[in-house]
């Protein structure tokens, strides 16, 4: 294949030796009914079975198949992210490699997308799993995440997304931001965001990542997130506010120390002492956001330069 | 096609081809008892193990009769390239700048001295046939001290529990990889002594095998205090490189957490005794200590921010995956 085909579909394997030759079939079938130009690309993260080897044999007799294959295992977003690099489509769609995703669901994505969405997250809104260990976790995540990145999802752990390519090849992602892929893309890229309820198989093996004991987890890359989203353009700001609560408590304090010297019999040594403290960590995040804005602005990847500018060039014969 | 510049003249970038099967790196200093005799030790062997091979003897001015020394080896031997820097820069970074000249398919290390005989190298080549990606040289029958011996292997013990990768002797100057193993990773500053470590780290596959010390050779008698020191940093940067570093806020927001919690718990106590004992609790110490809990742990959660601001800010330059192979 020397075009760039139109679609490129990234999936993510780990040890699926028993469905990757029925998953490439099923996505085949749905991906020629789109009636673009498209490529698989499956992504083998580590898998110690057989699932290199059959997907190796797949590519060799399919000329729209590459595989990229993993030294050892690292996760979900890694595997995505590699598999973001190595695809050439302007629009790529992800999703599980386990057959929990209907492939059948593609052109619903592709259609909402075509009504001006950069993004379109698919949303199992019938979902097959157990409410208490899966299904409860996994709301108040997703209102969590909606509340605090201003991206309104109802599912973000749904891995069948479409996305327009030219809003994710800037952004490098690490660690465990897969769940995050829409927020990040909106707020950095300035994607436009949209969902659309997808059917949705029940897991057959494995289990789910995000319990209720990892919801603590959750909160932890969600400041982080926070943080890529909203501080990166203005660290100094944020940081001040951050700090701006322990201004006041300080003063408070300092007020209250100096009337209790000035008018009280009673002298403590400690009130005074904790408003020090108090105010020195107002200072401490003022130090802190002169630190954060040094290094964004040496960094590479600041908030500007990964926007997905678009420029219309000037008209001819104009001007 | 404009070439992309190199950063530094230090970091030059390595042609991709093989050129040798074997480059051997040695790190010139004034533990080199013998430049000559190390040469055509390894020389000899390479030949009777019939690979191609080229020496980079990486030279930074330690020891001046050294200098004249691998001078006069130059003039003689072949395929034997020097590398010379400017100034005293440390075993660590010598060596690194030693692989980005290497032109061989494999890299083999050797330390300031031939601690082991040179017949001990060739299990190392076995042990790469057998299609290990990077082989550790495991002395055995030290010829140190006892406490030499004892903090070796306490410090090697941490080592293996930190790091989870089975090795015994990860400072030993003799390894033996394949190129690619420190082209797909950064070694920086003082990483290369847990090359092992990393490349196990990075899904390599790693191996030691048992080479026996000379024993002829009269080890300096006690390391000093200063290497207790830079162990125990060794062991945090270990533990402070593995993949949990990509979410530093995972780490210092759970201790800022703690240390908050803890604070709580300080001064409720406190609250408690104000209000249930009715004592006053404005001359207690414990006050401060609860507050400076919270505190601290105020600031450990945002150098965790810090730290993901950095890691995103140049997360171009972060490998979170390798990819071994792409087919299609």
């Amino acid at each position: 294949m020397s075009k760039a085909p139109a679609l490129s579909i990234v999936v993510p394997l780990y040890n699926e030796e028993e469905c990757a030759e029925n998953l490439f079939a099923t996505i085949q079938r749905e991906a020629d009914k789109l009636g673009k130009s498209y490529e698989i690309v499956f992504v083998d993260d580590g898998s110690s079975d057989r699932t290199f080897h059959i997907c190796e044999g797949l590519a060799a007799a399919h000329s729209e198949l590459r595989v990229v294959k993993f030294r050892q295992n690292y996760g979900q977003t890694p595997a995505m992210s590699a598999g973001f690099q190595a695809s050439r489509g302007e629009i790529i769609i992800t999703m599980d490699g386990d057959l929990q995703n209907n492939p059948a669901d593609m052109h619903k994505l592709l259609a909402k997308m075509d009504q001006g969405f950069d993004v379109v997250s698919g949303w199992r809104h019938e979902r097959k799993d157990d409410f208490l260990t899966r299904t409860l976790p996994s709301r108040i995540a997703n209102w969590l995440i909606s509340t605090f990145t201003g991206v309104r999802l109802h599912d973000y752990g749904c891995s069948l997304k479409a996305y327009k390519s030219r809003f994710l090849k800037p952004i490098r992602f690490y660690s465990d931001m897969h769940r995050f892929f829409p927020a990040i893309a909106s707020s950095l890229t300035g994607a436009r965001t949209a969902e659309i309820p997808v059917s949705h198989f029940p897991r057959k093996t494995g289990k789910s990542k995000y319990g209720l004991s990892r919801i603590f987890l959750v909160i932890a890359d969600l400041m982080t997130i926070l943080l890529i989203t909203r501080f990166l353009r203005k660290p100094m700001y944020w940081f001040a506010i951050l700090g701006f609560p322990f201004l006041v408590l300080g003063a408070v304090l300092l007020v209250f120390s100096i009337s209790q010297y000035s008018f009280s019999s009673e002298k403590s040594v400690i009130v005074p002492s904790i408003s020090f403290l108090v105010l020195g960590t107002a200072f401490h995040f003022l130090l802190t956001g002169i630190l954060a804005e040094y290094i964004v602005s040496t960094g590479e990847t600041d908030g500007k330069s990964i926007i997905a500018v678009k420029t219309i060039p000037m008209a001819e014969g104009r001007g | 096609m404009l070439e992309e510049m190199t950063e530094s003249p230090a970091v030059a970038v390595t042609p991709r081809v093989d050129v040798f099967d074997v480059s051997v790196v040695v790190y010139v200093d004034r533990h080199l008892e013998d430049a000559t005799r190390t040469y055509s030790q390894v020389a000899e062997l390479l030949t009777r193990e019939g690979r191609s091979f080229e020496f980079l003897f990486v030279d930074d001015g330690t020891d001046p009769a050294m200098k004249s020394a691998v001078a006069a080896l130059h003039a003689v031997a072949r395929n034997l390239r020097i590398i010379r820097l400017p100034r005293f820069y440390g075993m660590s970074v010598a060596m690194m700048v030693g692989f980005s000249h290497a032109r061989g398919g494999l890299i083999l290390t050797l330390g300031s001295f031939m601690q082991v005989h040179p017949s001990e190298i060739s299990k190392m080549f076995d042990k790469i046939d057998e299609g290990f990606d990077l082989v550790n040289g495991w002395r055995v029958v030290r010829v140190d001290s006892r406490l030499n011996q004892i903090q070796t292997a306490a410090y090697n013990w941490l080592v293996r529990r930190v790091a989870q990768v089975d090795l015994h002797d990860t400072n030993c100057t003799l390894k033996l990889f394949k190129r690619t193993a420190v082209e797909e990773f950064p070694v920086y500053g003082d990483n290369y002594r847990f090359l092992p470590v990393l490349a196990a780290r990075q899904g390599f596959r790693v191996a030691e095998v048992q080479v026996r010390q000379r024993r002829e050779i009269n080890q300096h008698g006690f390391y000093g205090v200063g290497i207790y020191v830079r162990r125990l940093l060794d062991l945090v940067t270990l533990m402070f490189t593995g993949r949990f570093v990509e979410r530093p806020l995972r780490f210092f927001g759970s201790l800022g957490v703690m240390l908050i919690g803890s604070g709580f718990v300080v001064n409720f106590y406190l609250l408690y005794v104000k209000y249930v004992y009715e004592q006053s609790i404005s001359q207690r110490p414990l006050l401060i200590l609860g507050t400076l809990l919270m505190v601290i742990g105020v600031q450990s959660a945002s150098i965790g921010l810090i730290g993901e601001l950095i890691l995103f800010t140049h997360s171009k330059n972060i490998q979170s995956y390798h990819i071994e192979k792409v087919v299609g």
